[in-house]
C-alpha cells in the first residue's frame, strides 16, 4: 500500500509540471495584462511596472525564474568612485550592511548581508562615466520548487500564497459543511429509496432530487435569502463571521450536491441487492439491518465514492456562484477574476492549488474504494 | 429514521436561530453609529500613490485627507490640513499655510509636515514607482520632467513631452526656461552637435540613457517646497483654475514619510505597509480590518483634528462586485447604501421604494469611438451620418430606463460650471442625405458591413443591438456585433483594430479637461486617429488659461469641432443609481459621488417593511 501510494504520488509530479507549464504560456497568450485599463498607463511607468514584476524579460526566462530553475540578480548596484578615491562604498539606509569596492575589483562585505554578494566588471560599452567599474548583485532563488507562488499582480500588498491560505480555510469550511449535508441526507434518502422500490418513499425524494439537481444554486441561493434572510430575518444575507452566516451557503450547495448523492446511492443500492450473494446472506437468516449494513452498503457506495473525489475536491476548492451570491472570502472567486484581471502569478496559483486538491482526492478515493472492494484491492 | 432523526435537528437548529433574531444592521445603525456601505469591486490598494479605482478612493477618503477638502453638498474646495492659502496673481504659486494640530495616526501623533506633502509628491512622482496616476501630478511645475524625464550619462537630461521622448536640456536650464526660451532652445539643438563635441546632446536613442531617479528630485526644481514645518509653497506649470479641486484627488493626499521608509516602500510596490496594523494616516478614521472579498473596516480616528465632526464610529465597506447580491443585501437591511442598483430592479424600486432609490448625475459618459483611419469612417459626412440617425431619446426612455440624459456633446453638462450644451440634433432627413451624397461621390451603391465592438456586457449589447437596429432602418447600414471580454477588448481598442468601439468616460477632477484633453493629437486615449490642429490649439490655451470664462469659450469651440468633425459618438451621460437608508443623513448626491465620511451620521427612522 505505501509503495502504491508513493508511486502516485511521484507519478503526479510531472503531471503537476505539466499543468503550471501549459498554463503559464496560456495565460500568457491572451491578449492583455495586468497592466491594461480604461485609463492608459504613460509609457515610462508601465516600463518601470514591467521591469519590477519581471516582464521585460523574454517569455523563457519568466518561466524558467517562475519555476526557481535559475536564480535571479537582485539588488543590483552601481558602484561608482568619486574622483580620485580607491574605493566605493554601498551602505543602504534600511539594513545594517556596508559593501565596499576596490578599484582593482576586491569586494568586502561587513556586518548582516541578507546573502551573498557577487561582483563584475562593467562592460565597456556600458561605463557611464570613468569611475563606473564595478556593479554588485546578489542572486536570489525563488519560485515554484522553492515553494514561492510569486507576488499577486492585482493586489499589490498581497502574495499569492497569502490569498490562497487565507481564503481556502473559508472554502474548506464551506465545502465540508456542504458535504456534511449532502451526506446525511443523500445518503438515507438513497438506500431508502432502494429499499421501498417503486413506492412513495422512492418516488418522492427521488422526483425532489431530480429537481434538486435542474435547480441551479443560482436560483437555490437566493430563494434561501428571501425566504430567510429579507423575509424571516434569521440569517444575514451576506459574509462569512458568524457560525450562523454558514447555514445558507451551505444548505445551498449541499442540497445541490445531496441530490446526486441520493440518485447515486440509489442506484448503487440497486445493483447490489439484486446479486446472488444478498440473497445468500438473506437466506442464511440474516437481519434486515445486516444485509443493509453490512453486505450491501459497501458495494452500493462504490459509485457515490468515486464520484466524491472529485466533487470534494470542487467543493472545498470553493463555488464562485456560491461565493458571489454570499459575498463569501472563499478561493472560488480568485479562479475567475484573477484570469479577467490577467493577474498571471495568481491564476497559476490557483490552477495548481486546485490541481494539487483533485490529485490528492483521487488518491483518497483508490485508497477508500480498494478498502471497500476487494476486486479492486487484488487488481492494484 | 436517520432522515426523520436529521431533519428534525436541522429544524431544531433552525428554531433556535430563530429565537436569536438580532437586530439588523440598519436597524441598529443609529444606536451603534456603524454605517455599513456597498462598495464596488475590491481595491487593489490602499497606497494613495498606487490605488487607480473609484472603490479605492471610498476607503481612502475615510483615511487620508489632503491639503483641501471638500464641502459635502458642493464640492467646492474647503480647509482641510491647509487651513488658510494664498494664490499669487499669475494663479501659478500656491501657499499653503497648514494648520498645527493636524496628526498622523501613528504612536507619536506626528505632526502633519508641509515636508510630508513634498515627500509624496516626490514619491508618487518617480518613475520606480510605477504609480500609474502619477501624471495627475504633473500639474506641478517640472513635474512632468522627473515623472517621465531621462538622463544621459554626460549630465544632459531628456524631457519627455508626450509619448516619445522628443526634448532635451540641462535640466537646470530647462527648469529655468520659460516657454518661448525652451522653444528656442529646442530649435538649437541639432544631432550633429553631438559629434562636435564629443557630448550626447541629442539622446533620444543614446544607449545609456537612464531614467530619473531619488536623488535627481532637487536638480529637477519640482514646484513643491516646504518653506517651514507649516508653509508649503506649490508652484504649477500652467496657471490651472480646478487646482484646488484637483487637491481633492487622492494622488494629492499625503503618505507618512517614516512609515514609507521603515518599509522600504519610497520606490518599491507591495511592501505591505498599506495593511491594517501598520497603515498610517492623516484622515477621520483608522484602517482596522482588510479581509479580501469580504470587508473593509475603518474605526473613527482618536487623533484626527477635526473629530469632534466625526459622528459615525465605524464604516464598513463591503466589496459587493454582484449587483444583485448588493440588492439582496439592502432588502435585507444588512447595508445603509449600494454602490448600484441592478439595471433591470430599477422600475421595481421606482414603484416600490421611490424614497430609497437615488438616480444622481455623474461625471460620465457613454459613447463610441470611431476608427476615423479606415473606410468609410474616414469620411466625415459618414461619421456625422451615423450620430445624427440615432433617436437618443428612445435610447435611454426605453433600454437604459434609469433616468440617464442623452448626450449631444462630449462633456457631462455642469462639469466645473461647463455646460457646451447640445451640440447638434437627431436630424434623419439630413443623415440620409449625408448618406447619398458620400455614395454618390465614391460611387458606391451601398455602404459596406460596419463592425461594432462592445465589451461583453448585457446593458451595452441592448445599447449595441438598439443602435445597429436604428442605423439599419433608418440609413440602410448594415452594422456586424462583436463582443469581447475586457482585456481583449481594450488591447484592440489600442491597436485600433475594429471599426467602431463603445467606451465611457468617467472624469477624474470637475473640470472639462479632464474629458476634453482626450482627444487632442496622439492622446494616450485618443485611439480615433482623429486629429485637428485647432482642437489641439484650443486645449493648450485653455490649459494655460486662468480666466475661467475665457477658458469655457474654448472648450465650447472646442466642443464644436468635435460635433462638426464627431471621431466619436456621444451617446448618453450616466446617472448613479443608488439605494440608500433613510437613515442617513448628512449625505447629498454630487457629480462625483464623493461623500467625506466626518458629515454623515445615522438618524434613528421609523422603518418601514
Amino acid at each position: 500500500m505505501l509503495r502504491f501510494i508513493l508511486t502516485r504520488l511521484l507519478q503526479s509530479i510531472p503531471v503537476l509540471f505539466i499543468i503550471a507549464t501549459l498554463t503559464f504560456f496560456m495565460v500568457r497568450f491572451a491578449p492583455g495584462d495586468p497592466f491594461t485599463d480604461e485609463k492608459t498607463v504613460p509609457v515610462e511607468i508601465r516600463k518601470k511596472l514591467e521591469e519590477h514584476y519581471g516582464l521585460d524579460r523574454p517569455l523563457w526566462e519568466q518561466y524558467l525564474l517562475y519555476f526557481g530553475f535559475i536564480s535571479k540578480e537582485v539588488d543590483k548596484q552601481q558602484m561608482i568612485f568619486a574622483d580620485g578615491n580607491e574605493t566605493a562604498v554601498y551602505s543602504p539606509e534600511n539594513n545594517k550592511f556596508t559593501a565596499t569596492v576596490t578599484r582593482k575589483g576586491e569586494l568586502v562585505v561587513t556586518d548582516q548581508s541578507p546573502g551573498k554578494w557577487h561582483i563584475r566588471a562593467v562592460p565597456e560599452a556600458d561605463r557611464t562615466s570613468e569611475n563606473h567599474l564595478w556593479e554588485i548583485y546578489r542572486r536570489e532563488r525563488s519560485g515554484l520548487i522553492t515553494g514561492d507562488l510569486g507576488p499577486s499582480f492585482k493586489y499589490v500588498d498581497r502574495s499569492v500564497t497569502e490569498l490562497i491560505s487565507k481564503s481556502f480555510p473559508v472554502s474548506m469550511q464551506l465545502g465540508l459543511c456542504a458535504l456534511a449535508i449532502a451526506l446525511c441526507l443523500g445518503l438515507p434518502a438513497g438506500v431508502i429509496a432502494a429499499l421501498k422500490k417503486n413506492s412513495l418513499l422512492d418516488y418522492v425524494p427521488m422526483s425532489t432530487a431530480m429537481i434538486g439537481i435542474c435547480l441551479p444554486t443560482f436560483v437555490m441561493g437566493p430563494l434561501l435569502i428571501m425566504i430567510f434572510s429579507s423575509g424571516l430575518g434569521w440569517f444575514s444575507p451576506i459574509g462569512w463571521y458568524t457560525w450562523g452566516d454558514m447555514v445558507l451557503p451551505s444548505l445551498t450547495l449541499g442540497l445541490y450536491y445531496a441530490a446526486y448523492v441520493a440518485r447515486l446511492t440509489r442506484g448503487g443500492m440497486l445493483e447490489v441487492l439484486n446479486q446472488e450473494f444478498i440473497k445468500t446472506a438473506r437466506a442464511k437468516g440474516a437481519s434486515e439491518s445486516r444485509v443493509i449494513l453490512k453486505h450491501s452498503l459497501r458495494g452500493g457506495l462504490l459509485p457515490v465514492v468515486s464520484f466524491l473525489g472529485p466533487a470534494f475536491a470542487g467543493l472545498i476548492s470553493g463555488s464562485f456562484v456560491i461565493e458571489t451570491i454570499f459575498s463569501i472570502p472563499g478561493l472560488g472567486k480568485f479562479f475567475v477574476t484573477a484570469a479577467f484581471n490577467r493577474d498571471y502569478t495568481m491564476v497559476l496559483g490557483t490552477v495548481l492549488f486546485y490541481a494539487t486538491l483533485i490529485i490528492v482526492m483521487n488518491l483518497l478515493v483508490d485508497i477508500v474504494q480498494a478498502w471497500l472492494n476487494p476486486r479492486t484491492r487484488v487488481e492494484s | 429514521m436517520p432522515l426523520l432523526r436529521f431533519t428534525s435537528i436541522l429544524i431544531a437548529l433552525l428554531c433556535w436561530a430563530g429565537c436569536e433574531r438580532p437586530a439588523s444592521n440598519v436597524e441598529q445603525g443609529a444606536e451603534e453609529q456603524i454605517l455599513h456601505l456597498g462598495n464596488g469591486a475590491e481595491p487593489q490598494s490602499l497606497d494613495p500613490h498606487l490605488a487607480t479605482s473609484v472603490s479605492a478612493h471610498h476607503i481612502m477618503s475615510s483615511l487620508l485627507e489632503g491639503l483641501m477638502a471638500e464641502h459635502p453638498e458642493t464640492l467646492e474646495p474647503v480647509p482641510g490640513v491647509a487651513e488658510s492659502w494664498v494664490i499669487s496673481e499669475d494663479r501659478k504659486t500656491y501657499t499653503f499655510t497648514l494648520r498645527e494640530d493636524a496628526k498622523w495616526s501613528n504612536d507619536n501623533q506626528d505632526p502633519v509636515k508641509a515636508s510630508d506633502f513634498v515627500y509624496s509628491y516626490r514619491r508618487i512622482l518617480n518613475q520606480e514607482l510605477g504609480a500609474q496616476y502619477g501624471y495627475m501630478v504633473q500639474a506641478l511645475k517640472n513635474g512632468k520632467l522627473y515623472n517621465t524625464g531621462k538622463k544621459c550619462p554626460e549630465g544632459l537630461w531628456l524631457f519627455t513631452k508626450d509619448g516619445p521622448p522628443k526634448v532635451i536640456a540641462h535640466p537646470e536650464e530647462w527648469a529655468a526656461l520659460d516657454d518661448a526660451g525652451r522653444q528656442e532652445a529646442l530649435s538649437e539643438l541639432k544631432p550633429e552637435d553631438e559629434e562636435a563635441t564629443g557630448k550626447c546632446t541629442f539622446c533620444e536613442n543614446h544607449p545609456k540613457l537612464q531614467s530619473l531617479d531619488w536623488d535627481d528630485w532637487d536638480r529637477c526644481q519640482v514646484g513643491a517646497r516646504a518653506i517651514d514645518d507649516r508653509t508649503l509653497e506649490l508652484t504649477l506649470e500652467n496657471p490651472t483654475p480646478y487646482f484646488l479641486e484637483l487637491l481633492n484627488h487622492y494622488t494629492f493626499w499625503p503618505v507618512h514619510p517614516p512609515t514609507i521608509e521603515q518599509f522600504g516602500a519610497r520606490i518599491t510596490r507591495g511592501t505591505g505597509w498599506a495593511l491594517p496594523g501598520k497603515y498610517v494616516g492623516n484622515g477621520p478614521f483608522v484602517l482596522d480590518e482588510w479581509r479580501i472579498n469580504a470587508r473593509m473596516v475603518v474605526k473613527k480616528s482618536p487623533t484626527y483634528w477635526d473629530r469632534d465632526m466625526v459622528k459615525l464610529s465605524e464604516i464598513r465597506f463591503y466589496p459587493l462586485e454582484s449587483v444583485d447580491t448588493e440588492e439582496r443585501a439592502f432588502r435585507s437591511k444588512f447595508l445603509h447604501h449600494t454602490n448600484t442598483v441592478p439595471p433591470h430592479r430599477i422600475d421595481w424600486h421606482k414603484k416600490h421604494n421611490p424614497e430609497l432609490l437615488h438616480l444622481d448625475t455623474y461625471l460620465a459618459v457613454y459613447f463610441y469611438r470611431f476608427n476615423t483611419t479606415e473606410k468609410p469612417l474616414d469620411d466625415v459626412r459618414v461619421r456625422r451620418a451615423l450620430a445624427l440617425a440615432i433617436d437618443r431619446e428612445s435610447l435611454v426612455k426605453h433600454v437604459m430606463r434609469a433616468g440617464q440624459q442623452p448626450a449631444y456633446n462630449f462633456t457631462p453638462p455642469g462639469t466645473g460650471g461647463f455646460t457646451a450644451g447640445p451640440q447638434f440634433k437627431s436630424d434623419l432627413p439630413e443623415a440620409k442625405r449625408l448618406i447619398a451624397e458620400y455614395l454618390k461621390e465614391t460611387g458606391q451603391s451601398s455602404l459596406p458591413k460596419i463592425e461594432l465592438r462592445y465589451n461583453t456586457s448585457e446593458s451595452h449589447k441592448k445599447v449595441a443591438e438598439a443602435i445597429q437596429a436604428m442605423w439599419k432602418q433608418e440609413l440602410g447600414i448594415d452594422v456586424v456585433l462583436d463582443n469581447q471580454e475586457w482585456k481583449v477588448f481594450l488591447k484592440a481598442v489600442e491597436k485600433m483594430d475594429s471599426t467602431i468601439t463603445r467606451a465611457g468616460w468617467t472624469g477624474d477632477y470637475n473640470d472639462p479637461n479632464t474629458f476634453m484633453d482626450m482627444w487632442v493629437t496622439d492622446g494616450g486615449h485618443n485611439n480615433t486617429g482623429w486629429s485637428n490642429a485647432r482642437y489641439d490649439e484650443l486645449i493648450e490655451m485653455a490649459a494655460k488659461e486662468g480666466d475661467k470664462e475665457k477658458r469655457k469659450e474654448y472648450f465650447r469651440e472646442a466642443e464644436g469641432i468635435l460635433a462638426q468633425e464627431m471621431p466619436i459618438l456621444p451617446i448618453y451621460f450616466y446617472v448613479r443609481a443608488s439605494l440608500r437608508d433613510r437613515s442617513v443623513k448628512g449625505w447629498w448626491p454630487n457629480v462625483l459621488d464623493h461623500h467625506p465620511y466626518k458629515h454623515v451620521y445615522l438618524e434613528d427612522v421609523p422603518q418601514k417593511d
